[in-house]
């Protein structure tokens, strides 16, 4: 049973000290699973179509959206929404791209534009009121984004460095004596392989998980500790302050992991089109 | 922009802490150091690439090694011990591996030119 069915099973009369013996109902890990709003089938396959997936419907549409009409008529010099995609624009060259991989990088920029706005987006979604659910924290979304990544550079590394190079600038770090190269050739693997995509899809995950759970502490304990008493009330408006400064940085945390996963994706794929010497 | 230099190194000092101005940071995010010359594109895309492989090769180290002590464990017969050597190993190793590439690094930068630019 979630928090909020729990406070609204006792007629939201689960305060301390209430006479209904109202434990701290902890919000937990089932804040992140809804049930499904609707079901379909495609052949024998079941479709549950959750909140999780309206919301991520929805953002794809406004970001397709917002930059559909932005450059609908794109002038010379822009002006309004065009000046904005724009700017978003040239972050993602001049700041990422360009960072990473100089000029090589220029026919990256529309992958790593989507992916930063995009993913911006559905982490944005976990302060907008009423959506109130960072997609990202569902751990299926990061792991689809890391795959596409991990499913970009491979195959490019492959095809710039050869197969045999691939692996082996990879596994052969260069600067550390070649006998030391028994031990290090698979911790380097293992590294770049499977801990990589890995690390990449829950550094993102994990930091949505986290701050979507402490909001969701801070909101319930200012609904909980609001009771006749000295230590109900301050720590009420202790826990309802701290839940609002907490929502101010989770708006700082959502575009920063966006940024850190695109930047990440565009050191990886910068790490395979030029081997390391 | 000049400060009086109140003690030795004070410029190096204002040019460390004083923060970027461009986000991000013109000359990539690990800065440049202060009285060396700024940053160039491949100083910093391997100094980016080196610092985001440490978390994934520290954990690669614990995951590879830790298991390989205790595939021994099992064949020898001595239970919790040599996964803990195990583990230590890898860190270990993958402490050394980060280190010996980061000096590698600081070489490379302390070798090339000082430049005036960067005053």
């Amino acid at each position: 049973m979630s928090a909020i069915e729990l406070i609204t099973a006792s007629g939201l009369d689960c305060h301390l000290n209430g006479d209904n013996g109202c434990g701290f109902p902890a919000p937990g890990a089932e804040i992140f699973q809804f049930d499904a709003i609707f079901t379909f089938s495609i052949g024998s396959l079941d479709f549950h179509v959750t909140k999780v997936t309206l919301v991520l419907v929805l953002m794809a549409v406004l970001v397709m959206g917002f930059f559909l009409f932005a450059f609908r008529r794109p002038k010379l010099v822009p002006r309004g929404t065009q000046n904005v995609g724009e700017m978003g624009y040239l972050f993602i060259r001049d700041g990422i791209a360009r960072e990473t991989m100089g000029k090589d990088g220029d026919r990256f920029v529309p992958f790593l534009f989507s992916l930063f706005f995009f993913i911006w987006l559905l982490n944005f979604a976990g302060i907008v009121p009423f959506l109130q659910i960072p997609v990202t924290s569902i751990f299926a979304i990061p792991v689809a984004f890391a795959l596409i990544v991990y499913l970009s550079w491979v195959p490019l590394g492959i095809y710039h460095q050869g197969f045999v190079g691939f692996f082996k600038n990879m596994m052969f770090p260069p600067g550390v004596p070649k006998a030391m190269y028994v031990l290090l050739a698979p911790l380097e693997f293992l590294s770049n392989i499977l801990v990589r995509p890995a690390t990449h899809a829950i550094r993102l995950f994990a930091n949505m998980f986290a701050g979507h759970l402490l909001i969701a502490s801070f909101s319930v304990a200012a609904f909980y500790l609001l009771s006749a008493s000295v230590i109900g009330i301050l720590g009420s408006a202790a826990s309802f302050v701290v839940a609002i400064a907490l929502t101010g940085f989770e708006a700082l945390i959502q575009a920063l992991q966006a940024y850190i996963f695109t930047l990440l994706a565009a050191v990886y794929i910068s790490g395979a089109l030029k081997a390391e010497h | 922009m000049t400060t009086p230099a109140h003690f030795e190194g004070a410029e190096d000092v204002a040019k460390l802490t004083s923060a970027p101005r461009r986000f991000p940071p013109r000359n990539g995010w690990y800065g440049s150091a202060a009285g060396k010359r700024p940053l160039t594109l491949d100083d910093s895309r391997e100094m980016a690439d080196s610092a985001w492989t440490i978390s994934s090769r520290i954990m690669a180290g614990l995951i590879l090694y830790t298991g390989l002590g205790w595939l021994l464990s099992l064949w020898l017969g001595h239970s919790a011990e040599l996964m803990a050597v195990g583990a230590l190993v890898g860190l270990g190793l993958s402490f050394w591996l980060t280190f010996a590439q980061l000096a590698k690094e600081k070489n490379k930068f302390d070798a090339a030119p000082r430049s005036k630019s960067s005053q």
